[in-house]
């Protein structure tokens, strides 16, 4: 049996009839009621809640012009007209932003100052970088001088997207670096299989910037989560008026390609327009807090291990010794993370050579309260039995360990305390025996 | 007999040929002399590195039909390779893809598998061949085992990308703009094991294809086709129903096979009266121990998971009272973990294991050598199968053996004495059906999300825009102003289909006797019900599980190792309802009809069986959800042919009629019986008359009802023959099928009223004289 025959239409209808009702993802019961009216009027326009509308029986009046138009009208935009089709750009206010390029170059994985740095944000008819999920809608910012340059371009129909793509090509500069958040896995790709779509090639980038990484690798210590609104609040303190939930966001555009109210998509807009900016601000606040300088000093201790880390990994050790000084300097006030700077500094300091100013950092360590002490008078230990070669020394120091542990038990990590043990068990016996050759009595 | 006396095949074949008790049984015994090769010089264009590679190997010449199919390859056109197991047929598209890239390296090949392990064993094979060749191949596995950080140097650099259907359809495809640089220069796509893209997995492997040539097409590409077949009757028709294109059939088989004995052997009939013959399995066993005690490489087939752990306990106590290789020998099947197979297939390359008892999950290309004996307790289902399972046995040089004996069920009484069915006629068509709505719907949707579909674009062998606008009323499409269809929504449609089967989950088996719960193995939701519901004994290596509790909705069985002397078997009850009629005609005795149907099955409760004896020891509810199945059935509604009948008469008479039909469907459509359902009702409560229904057990049908609607006459007559021809007294297992009741004549029931249906105007008369 073949689909063209003429029961087609009656098995159709039978497969209509048992189609299943489409499910309501989600409950919007404690949204805000901004959202809750962003929302209704999705619904209000019937799909896709309602009852499915006949969609393929007549595009009239929703030609890609008029949806241009109308989109362009919701939002207080231009529909732009070109060879390829239409697109809808919206320029926003610029935002003041200012950015000292050569502190934030100082950081490390950033961008060259004179690179020009493009932040962009997309929205999206759906999940993953799969064929079939459009970006209809990118937003980026653009740094002229103090003030940031802000311009979303939005697609009016699926089959416009040509144009929108070729816009944002021309609004990329040559030699940009990107700044996104979570781009290198999600907004890049899916632009690229865009234009791979439309057999086109993806524009030239210098470098790209993923913001999700550097935050996860500087922050996650301290944040419940690493979404971009949650830095927003926890990082940046700032908080957003009511918006869409990001689950929303494709049934809101394919509700206004169906005919329903532009309305919506000014939210989702508005939302875009937000995150865009927090990407710079979230750049502001990098270079201002952590850039190159005495700022660094009143940023928490735990950024700074992190930060070290980073620097370490570009080979940059002194930039890396210079933030765990910083880090340990308030060693005595018992926050961990000083503790932890100072442990960091001293295998630091070890691994490159610098044994005595490691030794220093050392012996500042065994003043911390808690297990890492233990680690301290480990460490001294070690360097007295090896490099001072006073066995006595190095027992005195065990004791001391041993004491610490024992004074500090119940906090820090089990695991780790087990194998300080052990170890100052190993080395006490191997000392014992030392000192027993030596002539000395170790119980004395 | 002495015991493990290494011995040669024919040895041991003519020693228990001379046994009475064996050979009596033999129904046929085919002697196939040694055949020499047929060989055609290698080709003159062949690149020089890739003829010295080949030469390396010792290949300094090509057979026949690998000569024929790498000269169609060159000159553009799709070819599709039929030659039996073990004649070279992976040549037939290693040499195009190797003389691809020596002259291209940006040339790439898509090799599609039906399984992963024989995808493995190709690239393996490859690289050997490439590495004589000294060329530089980038040949990688992409598949759900293919670790992350790797896919994406394959999808940039592979050259030759071994998948299967699965991956794809769910990750390749819906992927495509990543794999750019293959689908650009995609110059040469393998299908292996085509014989396997039948009924419901093949009529979605149709639709994959159907969206890979449209993606070819996007980025300008034109692969040939090359498809490698076993023994089937309809190449040619199976490729071009799967790929949508005409493919030159390359059949002439130019390898050289050994010496080999086909024997078809028939249980003895032990009691005429109830019609009871010896067991398949029992007879497998006693031809496989001679051979294994030789110390001959022997290969089992069950026709079931249970058959082939019933065999290996057996075979297992036999070899041990007998102080045979009895560690030597393993089980090997589906619910097996892939760790485990694989190791089972090593012991077999290196000759480590001398048996396997196996499901047909070993029929396949998976790379076990060459064995010296197939026995087949019970037939298959297919000759495809059959001669698939037989061909693991076959040495080039050496003699083999391969022995089926005949189950209980008319199919194979059927097969096994009508030798020529085997050994002469054109073995079965593969059939399906890549226009099947349910399937085709589901596709759609994967390629509207692929790619836009331009207007008047056809998606198979009819415009796309009907249903496209069908499936635009669920808002997953988008007919926009350009007259372009577009997804619009943000599923992914891939995930919700799946090319294997209708039910896409599986039921994971734990084992809670160890301190840590492992897991044993998988089924799939149908065979769950009937294996491991709860209070079940589910077998596994031979070992016995009893189901302690089957958690439905997380999918998962409970068992703990127990050590009882009976097994259980639980039965479905099947009720089915037409939901349309596509085409009604008069019958002689009533009237035949094909459409739609819904069918649904219930386990309700199971039985427990002493080993051995089959003795029934007490039943026990089970208490599962009830599975539904639309789907199109045949069925025949009885007129005049069932007037005056007792309704108990015509109660048994029904459903004898039926099995028999059932049987001679099978033969005469050549598929797998088990394609077809049963249900007869003496009173149908949708049309008021005594109604047989076959229905196909794949969703929505892959057109064999139509088929069988076309040769109901052929069917009524095969079963007549059928029942007629049967040695037992008054219905057997092999004709009318198990006797329910025993005072009841079912052969006799059920001959009277199909005499009444046969399409002669002299038997529409009343069979009163009866």
């Amino acid at each position: 049996m073949t689909i063209q025959d003429a029961r087609l239409g009656r098995r159709l209808e039978d497969l209509r009839r048992g189609r299943p009702a489409l499910a309501r993802p989600g409950s919007a019961a404690e949204m805000d009621p901004e959202i809750r009216r962003a929302i209704e009027a999705v619904v209000a326009a019937g799909v896709p809640y309602g009852t499915p509308q006949p969609v393929w029986q007549g595009t009239g009046g929703l030609d890609a012009a008029s949806l241009a138009r109308r989109m362009a009208d919701g939002l207080d935009a231009d529909a732009v007209e070109t060879e390829h089709g239409w697109y809808v750009r919206k320029e926003l206010r610029p935002v003041y932003l200012p950015i000292d390029r050569q502190r934030l170059a100082s950081l490390p994985g950033m961008p060259t100052p004179g690179t020009p740095l493009l932040c962009l944000d997309t929205e999206t008819t759906g999940l993953g970088s799969a064929a079939g999920t459009v970006a209809f809608l990118v937003g980026i910012g653009w740094w002229e001088g103090d003030r940031m340059r802000l311009l979303q371009l939005l697609l009016p129909d699926y089959s416009e997207e040509a144009a929108l793509l070729d816009a944002l090509a021309a609004e990329i500069p040559a030699g940009a670096s990107l700044v996104t958040y979570n781009g290198r896995s999600f907004d890049w790709p899916l632009l690229e299989t865009r234009y791979r779509m439309g057999r086109r090639i993806p524009p030239g980038l210098d470098g790209h910037l993923d913001l999700l990484l550097l935050v996860r690798r500087l922050f996650k210590h301290r944040l419940p989560d690493a979404r971009l609104q949650t830095v927003e609040r926890h990082l940046l303190r700032r908080h957003r008026a009511p918006d869409i939930p990001s689950w929303e966001i494709p049934a809101v555009y394919h509700s206004f390609l169906r005919g329903g109210p532009a309305g919506p998509v000014r939210v989702v807009a508005r939302h875009n327009a937000e995150d865009v900016v927090t990407l710079g601000r979230l750049l502001a606040h990098l270079e201002r807090g952590y850039g190159e300088g005495e700022v660094r000093r009143w940023a928490p201790p735990g950024d700074l291990v992190r930060l070290a880390r980073l620097f370490r990994h570009e080979g940059r050790v002194d930039e890396a010794v210079a933030c765990l000084e910083m880090a340990g300097e308030a060693i005595d006030g018992g926050d961990p993370e000083v503790a932890l700077a100072t442990v960091e500094l001293a295998r630091l300091l070890r691994r490159c050579g610098r044994v005595a100013e490691a030794g220093v950092a050392w012996s500042r360590l065994v003043t911390v309260p808690g297990p890492l002490a233990g680690l301290g008078w480990i460490e001294l230990a070690k360097e007295r039995e090896h490099r001072e070669r006073d066995l006595a020394g190095a027992w005195a120091a065990t004791d001391q360990a041993l004491l610490a542990l024992y004074k500090s038990r119940g906090q820090g990590n089990a695991m780790q305390r087990r194998a300080l043990e052990a170890d100052v068990a190993k080395r006490r016996a191997r000392l014992a025996r030392r000192l027993e050759r030596a002539g000395f009595s170790p119980g004395a | 007999m002495r015991y493990h006396e290494p011995a040669g095949v024919q040895t041991v074949l003519d020693r228990m040929l001379a046994e009475p008790s064996l050979s009596s049984g033999v129904a046929h015994h085919a002697h196939l002399r040694a055949r020499p090769a047929e060989f055609v010089p290698m080709p003159d264009w062949l690149a020089a590195g890739l003829r010295t590679g080949l030469e390396g190997r010792g290949i300094t010449a090509l057979y026949s039909h690998q000569a024929e199919a790498v000269e169609a390859v060159r000159a553009g056109e799709d070819v599709v390779v039929v030659t039996p197991t073990a004649s070279g047929k992976s040549l037939c598209y290693l040499i195009p893809t190797l003389q691809a890239l020596a002259a291209d390296p940006t040339a790439r090949a898509l090799y599609l598998f039906p399984t992963k392990a024989l995808g493995q064993d190709q690239v393996a094979e490859l690289g050997e061949l490439s590495r004589a060749a000294g060329l530089q191949i980038n040949a990688s596995t992409y598949d759900g085992d293919t670790p992350n950080p790797i896919r994406s140097a394959i999808r940039s650099a592979g050259q030759v990308v071994v998948t299967n259907p699965d991956m794809l359809h769910a990750a390749i495809l819906p992927h495509h703009t990543k794999w750019f640089q293959l689908f650009e220069q995609l110059q040469i796509i393998v299908i292996d094991e085509l014989h396997t893209y039948r009924g419901l997995f093949g009529s979605h492997v149709a639709n994959v294809l159907r969206r890979l040539l449209r993606i070819c097409a996007h980025y300008g590409s034109h692969p040939v086709i090359v498809c490698c077949s076993a023994t089937i009757g309809n190449p040619g028709e199976l490729a071009e129903l799967l790929t949508g294109r005409k493919a030159r059939v390359v059949d002439r088989n130019g390898a050289p096979t050994g010496e080999r004995h086909i024997l078809m052997v028939q249980p003895p009939l032990l009691d005429p009266a109830t019609g009871a013959r010896g067991s398949a399995q029992a007879l497998a066993t006693r031809w496989a121990l001679p051979f294994l005690r030789a110390g001959r490489q022997t290969l089992i087939f069950g026709r079931s998971r249970m058959a082939v752990e019933l065999m290996l306990s057996n075979l297992r106590e036999a070899l041990r009272l007998g102080e045979g290789p009895r560690t030597r020998v393993r089980g090997y099947r589906s619910g097996y973990l892939p760790t485990e197979r694989r190791a089972i297939e090593r012991g077999l390359r290196d000759g480590e294991l001398l048996g396997v008892v196996t499901t047909n999950a070993l029929e396949l290309g998976v790379d076990v050598g060459q064995l010296d004996v197939s026995i087949l307790a019970g037939y298959p289902g297919s000759i495809a199968a059959t001669w698939q399972q037989m061909g693991r046995a076959g040495r080039r040089h050496d003699t083999s053996v391969s022995v089926l004996i005949a189950g209980g069920g008319p199919v194979d009484r059927y097969v096994v004495e009508h030798p020529e069915f085997l050994l002469e006629s054109a073995p079965e068509e593969a059939r399906l059906d890549p226009d099947n709505l349910h399937v085709l719907l589901g596709h759609l949707k994967s390629a509207c999300f692929e790619l836009p579909f331009e207007p008047g674009e056809r998606f198979g062998p009819s415009e796309a825009e009907p249903l496209l606008a069908f499936i635009g009323e669920e808002g997953l499409v988008r007919h926009a102003g350009d007259d372009r269809w577009y997804w619009s929504s943000d599923n992914f449609p891939a995930s919700s289909v799946s090319l294997r089967s209708a039910a896409e989950e599986n039921v994971v088996i734990i084992d809670t006797t160890p301190d840590r719960p492992r897991v044993i193995g998988e089924i799939d939701i149908f065979a769950a019900q009937t294996l491991v519901h709860e209070d079940a004994i589910y077998m596994h290596e031979s070992a016995q599980f009893h189901v302690d509790k089957l958690d439905w909705d997380e999918r998962k069985a409970y068992v703990r190792r127990v050590d009882v002397d009976h097994y259980t078997y639980a039965d479905r009850a099947v009720t089915l309802k037409p939901l349309e009629t596509f085409d009604t005609a008069p019958a002689s005795g009533g009237d035949r009809a094909h459409g739609e149907v819904m069918v649904s099955s219930l386990v309700s409760m199971f039985k427990k069986l002493k080993f051995g004896t089959d003795e029934n020891l007490g039943w026990g509810p089970v208490h599962l959800p009830e599975l539904e199945l639309q789907t199109t059935a045949y069925w025949m509604m009885l007129g005049a042919a069932a007037d005056g009948w007792r309704r108990a008469d015509l109660d048994v008479a029904l459903l004898g009629v039926g099995r028999a039909i059932q049987a001679v469907a099978a033969v005469l459509l050549m598929v797998d019986p088990r394609d077809l359902g049963l249900v007869s009702q003496v009173k149908s409560p949708h049309n008021g008359s005594p109604t047989v229904y076959l229905y196909e057990t794949v969703p929505g049908g892959v057109g064999l009802s139509e088929r069988l609607f076309e040769r109901h006459d052929e069917l009524v007559a095969g079963a007549v023959e059928l029942i007629a021809g049967c040695g037992c007294a008054s219905g057997c297992p092999s004709c009318t099928g198990p006797r329910l009741e025993p005072d009841v004549d079912a052969r006799d029931l059920a001959l009277r009223l199909l005499r009444g249906l046969v399409a002669e105007p002299a038997a529409t008369t009343p069979v009163a004289a009866a």
